[in-house]
């Protein structure tokens, strides 16, 4: 079902904690951040922030496990912990790895890949060769040598080594396994351990610029040309982050930021009567979930600025969405139309998932759409305060919605904030609550789809196309895309020393006129945010 | 489930012939440690949203000091309705409490009344928007009491489970009813496929041979002392802020260690029913009523086979989702907005009254919520501790939400519902009126004075220290 009102004030963390508030985003005056040169001592400037220790989520797990052994069991996925979610991702390590809670899920995973490696004599044999003239212990030293680096993301020490030749002696009959489980389960792979302080180890930036790029952790390879020094420079980092930027996994670790950012998970939940809305089944609420990821990959493919794909006129449609839509389904699976531009879909705003995950009671919830393009899009912050009365009651029919909203105006507690929210979730008033287009209302009376920015009274756009052609222009939406990103790539919320590396990566990312994500992840790849670490402080 | 009786005799008939002996040498400290110490008390905290009408729930009678007779008013008199197979409630299994006041957001312009009342109902605070509690629960603080003194000797410490189908970014403080600590939510189970396989992880196992088994536990022995010496070794290198997170690492594989040796009362009786087995009758987000049923039955057993004594129980947001099976709702209702909060919201001035249709469906969430909840007690009443008592007369449970009453989204006049005696700490059948006099941290300090807990407390980390909130219990309970 459709989020309750009261997510309204979920989002607004963002500025909670920043500087500015009210989506403006202020930047103390300051030098730009020098690259720092390899070899120095300098030390990192105090506000990058802290870095927490980083527990693998779900899918960082099933990924760098794909990768270790080439293939996992199918219902591996089945068995990995839930996630817990903060600050709109599912990788925010202020909140995951501290409890014991993904332990035992992972106990289960670890046994059962440990199973499925072992079962099959090809695999166990590439994974773990042994002939027989060599020692047990030689064949445990350089199985830890070998693919011990690579589940720990560094080379083992002589004391780890030791202690996995000691577990696999204490089980003979089942050593393999055995060694299997305890990699898997040892915090130096299900954390992402940084142990220098200040400065990262070249193993520690390639497991950093592994999972940021590639949402997994880091190849042979890639450990290889760190520990060449490839990565010691912002230059270096620079280089390797595009040449990582080339593989098949990258596009699913920017859809994975692009689609938290843009709440696209939300569709699965949003849930209609089937007898008031018989076009709404499962399996039209799978697609119109499904088309906006397919949305988002092809920005991200095209190498397009992602902005447009608040105006982009791509869609998908299959069998299941075209109805809504009204148009002719095709023959088989998802098709990508061009929708002309007179077709009233074209963009973010107008395709049936965003429509359905930000509406609610109200027909057309221009209030939850609102709040989504205030809090998802622009990051500004609302709050549902306490003890406030309902609308007064109107004789049904009487007033058009837009009409019985905007009492809001009357009462000066709920005109400060309901002034920023109507007027826009206004323009999209032509979509019901599962995205069917419509020109009249209930009554027969036509739509009035005019929204504004600044208040109930004013007129700034018609429908969601010019809202839409604002939105993809707006500082505001640069700033809070970047600001998304950020909480993304450090796995924390941000928090004021962040707000000019936000305002910085804005200026020169997106209104530089290179709005692609790509180049913000190569540009945020070079920053002393990434490059050092703080550990965080007792009170943080 | 037929009223089990906590024995070892029972414990042992249970065992499946083929994994039974495995399980001798683990089961026989366990006995030997839970007649040392004075056992743990049970103790079950369960949450339901968006407040009661208070015509509905509080009895004109009650008073701050409890009254004995009283009006049973409409939910008063839900939890008292029948149930075949089940033994009934009695008012006296109940005390009724309202007037009970929270706290709000320390930031007005963040508040979040839901999110800031889920906290309040178990940690007397609103904590953190973003992160949740800045302390401990009250289940968790009385787990702690007892664990830190030997008491408790469980398989599990303790049992979180949410019936749960909505998921959003930043509802974090709405999704738990336990926390272990400051921004530590306790693992929650909102999916009875995973609950299941959490409590009954030696079933998958026994499926082997028992020497399959036995080889499975002793390499599972052997991983996690290697997993254990990693952390000892890693723990060395690292700065305070980061052992935080390996102590929970570590904490987490002793827990497995000890879950490893107490295997055994998972073989108590036959297990419920496996969510499994029915793929048609369940799936992740919908069936509400449906995944209450097993949410129900599963976190029941728990308790009467001994698995926890600690355990909290959530309903998140009020039935986020239907389903064209419902029954409960779409039958009555197919037109209408299958979520409880936002039916309150609608509710037109003057119209709070039976046969305005969205107090209607509002109520009839609470209904459905309330009759899972009486279900529960019922099937702790209707098994036998070791005393000879009902499982329910040995508990304490706590019935709480996160506001007074939903449309209205107020932080006070919260309800509360407490059953069961406490093994006779508690006397039963009273209403209690606080008129917003007493906060909920001061019920949360009756609860652990209740439990056994000595110098109660509930207490949060702020930013800075950790701070006593409340230690004054109400006056009269």
């Amino acid at each position: 079902m459709t989020p309750p009102a009261w997510y309204a004030p979920a989002l607004a963390a963002l500025l909670a904690l920043g500087a500015g508030c009210e989506g403006s985003i202020v930047a103390p005056p300051r030098t730009p951040s020098t690259p720092q040169r390899p070899g120095t001592s300098e030390l990192p400037p105090a506000d990058i922030g802290p870095t927490w220790l980083r527990q693998l989520n779900a899918s960082e797990y099933l990924a760098t496990t794909r990768e270790l052994f080439g293939a996992v069991p199918p219902d591996l996925a089945g068995l990995l912990p839930t996630p817990l979610q903060a600050g709109g991702f599912d990788n925010n390590a202020e909140v995951i790895g501290l409890s014991d809670a993904a332990l035992v899920a992972y106990q289960a995973a670890a046994e059962r890949l440990s199973q499925f490696v072992t079962e099959h004599p090809q695999r166990l044999a590439a994974l773990f060769p042994c002939a027989a003239p060599t020692p047990r212990a030689e064949c445990v030293r350089a199985f830890g040598r070998t693919f011990g680096r690579r589940a720990f993301r560094r080379p083992l020490s002589p004391d780890e080594l030791d202690a996995l030749v000691a577990l696999a002696a204490a089980r003979p009959e089942d050593d393999v396994r055995a060694l299997l489980e305890g990699l898997l389960l040892s915090p130096s792979f299900l954390f992402r351990v940084e142990r220098e302080v200040d400065h990262l180890s070249p193993y520690e930036l390639a497991t950093r610029l592994s999972f940021l790029v590639l949402g997994r952790g880091p190849s042979s390879a890639l450990l290889d040309r760190a520990e060449a020094g490839a990565l010691s420079t912002p230059e270096g980092l620079a280089a390797e982050a595009t040449r990582l930027l080339e593989e098949a996994e990258a596009e699913d670790a920017l859809a994975r930021f692009a689609g938290q950012w843009l709440q696209v998970p939300r569709v699965r939940y949003a849930e209609r009567s089937p007898t008031a809305y018989p076009r709404w089944t499962p399996a039209a609420r799978a697609a119109a979930e499904a088309e906006l990821e397919l949305v988002v990959r092809t920005q991200l493919q095209a190498h397009a600025p992602f902005f447009e794909v608040l105006t982009s006129p791509v869609g998908f449609v299959n069998a299941d969405l075209a109805p809504l839509y009204g148009v002719t389904p095709p023959a088989s699976g998802f098709e990508k139309r061009q929708w002309p531009s007179d077709s009233p879909r074209g963009g973010l705003l107008t395709l049936a998932g965003t429509l359905a995950s930000t509406a609610k009671l109200e027909v057309t919830a221009p209030i939850t759409r609102g709040l989504y393009v205030r809090m998802a899009l622009m990051c500004e912050p609302f709050s549902v305060p306490a003890n406030v009365p309902p609308l007064p009651a109107s004789d049904a029919g009487a007033l058009t919605e837009r009409e019985r909203l905007a009492q809001h105006r009357a009462a000066p507690a709920c005109a400060a904030c309901h002034a920023k929210l109507e007027p826009l979730g206004f323009a999209l008033s032509r979509y019901d609550t599962i995205g069917v287009y419509r020109e009249t209302d209930a009554r027969g009376a036509p739509i009035d789809d005019r929204g504004s920015f600044s208040g109930f009274d004013e007129v700034d756009f018609r429908g969601p196309k010019e809202l839409s052609a604002q939105l993809e222009r707006s500082p505001a939406v640069a700033a809070c895309a970047v600001r998304h990103f950020v909480r993304f790539a450090t796995g924390r919320l941000d928090r004021p020393g962040d707000e000019r590396l936000i305002a910085e990566l804005a200026r020169e990312v997106f209104q530089a006129g290179d709005a692609r994500l790509q180049t913000l992840l190569v540009r945020f790849v070079q920053t002393d945010t990434f490059r050092h670490r703080r550990a965080p402080g007792a009170t943080e | 489930m037929s009223t089990p009786r906590l024995s070892r005799r029972t414990l042992l008939r249970g065992a499946g012939a083929a994994v039974a002996l495995p399980f001798l040498e683990a089961m026989a400290p366990r006995s030997a440690r839970a007649q040392a110490a004075q056992a743990a008390p049970r103790f079950i905290t369960f949450f339901i949203p968006n407040g009661f009408h208070a015509p509905l729930w509080t009895p004109p009678e009650a008073t701050a000091a409890g009254v004995t007779t009283f009006t049973t008013t409409r939910w008063l008199q839900t939890l008292l309705t029948p149930d075949a197979g089940l033994p009934d409630l009695a008012l006296t299994d109940l005390n009724a409490l309202s007037g009970l006041r929270g706290t709000g957001d320390f930031d007005p312009a963040f508040n979040d009344s839901h999110g800031a009342g889920t906290v309040n109902f178990s940690t007397a605070a609103p904590g953190d928007r973003y992160r949740g509690a800045y302390g401990k629960s009250v289940d968790i603080v009385a787990r702690d009491f007892f664990k830190a003194r030997g008491a408790l000797d469980t398989p599990r410490d303790s049992l979180a489970v949410a019936v749960q189908n909505f998921e959003s970014p930043d509802w974090f403080r709405h999704y738990y009813a336990s926390w272990a600590g400051k921004f530590q939510p306790a693992p929650t189970f909102s999916d009875p496929v995973r609950l299941y396989q959490e409590l009954f992880a030696a079933s998958g196992a026994a499926q082997g041979s028992a020497d399959a088994l036995r080889r499975t536990l002793a390499r599972r022995k052997s991983v996690l002392d290697f997993v254990r010496s990693d952390v000892t070794r890693l723990n060395a290198q690292l700065g305070a802020s980061d052992r935080v997170r390996l102590d929970a690492h570590l904490h987490g594989v002793r827990e497995l260690e000890r879950r490893l040796m107490a295997m055994s009362p998972n073989l108590c009786g036959p297990p419920p029913m496996n969510p499994y087995s029915q793929p048609s009758q369940y799936d992740a987000w919908g069936r509400y009523s449906r995944k209450a049923e097993l949410q129900v039955e599963l976190f029941a057993y728990a308790f009467t086979c001994d698995l926890t004594r600690f355990g909290s129980f959530l309903y998140f947001g009020g039935g986020e989702t239907g389903g064209p099976d419902e029954g409960f709702l779409s039958q009555r209702w197919p037109q209408e907005d299958w979520q409880q909060h936002n039916q309150a919201h609608a509710i037109a001035p003057g119209q709070h009254r039976d046969g305005d249709v969205h107090y209607d469906v509002m109520n009839a969430f609470t209904a459905e919520h309330l009759k899972w909840f009486r279900v529960l007690l019922k099937k702790l009443k209707a098994a036998t501790a070791p005393s000879g008592k009902s499982l329910l007369d040995e508990s304490l449970v706590y019935l709480g939400s996160e506001m007074g009453y939903g449309p209205t989204h107020s932080l006070e006049s919260f309800p509360a519902l407490l059953a069961g005696k406490a093994g006779g700490a508690l006397t039963g059948g009273r209403a209690f009126d606080f008129e917003n006099r007493q906060h909920l941290g001061n019920l949360h300090v009756s609860l652990l004075q209740k439990l056994g807990v000595t110098s109660p407390r509930m207490e949060q980390d702020t930013p800075t220290s950790t701070r006593t909130l409340y230690d004054t219990p109400l006056p009269a309970l």
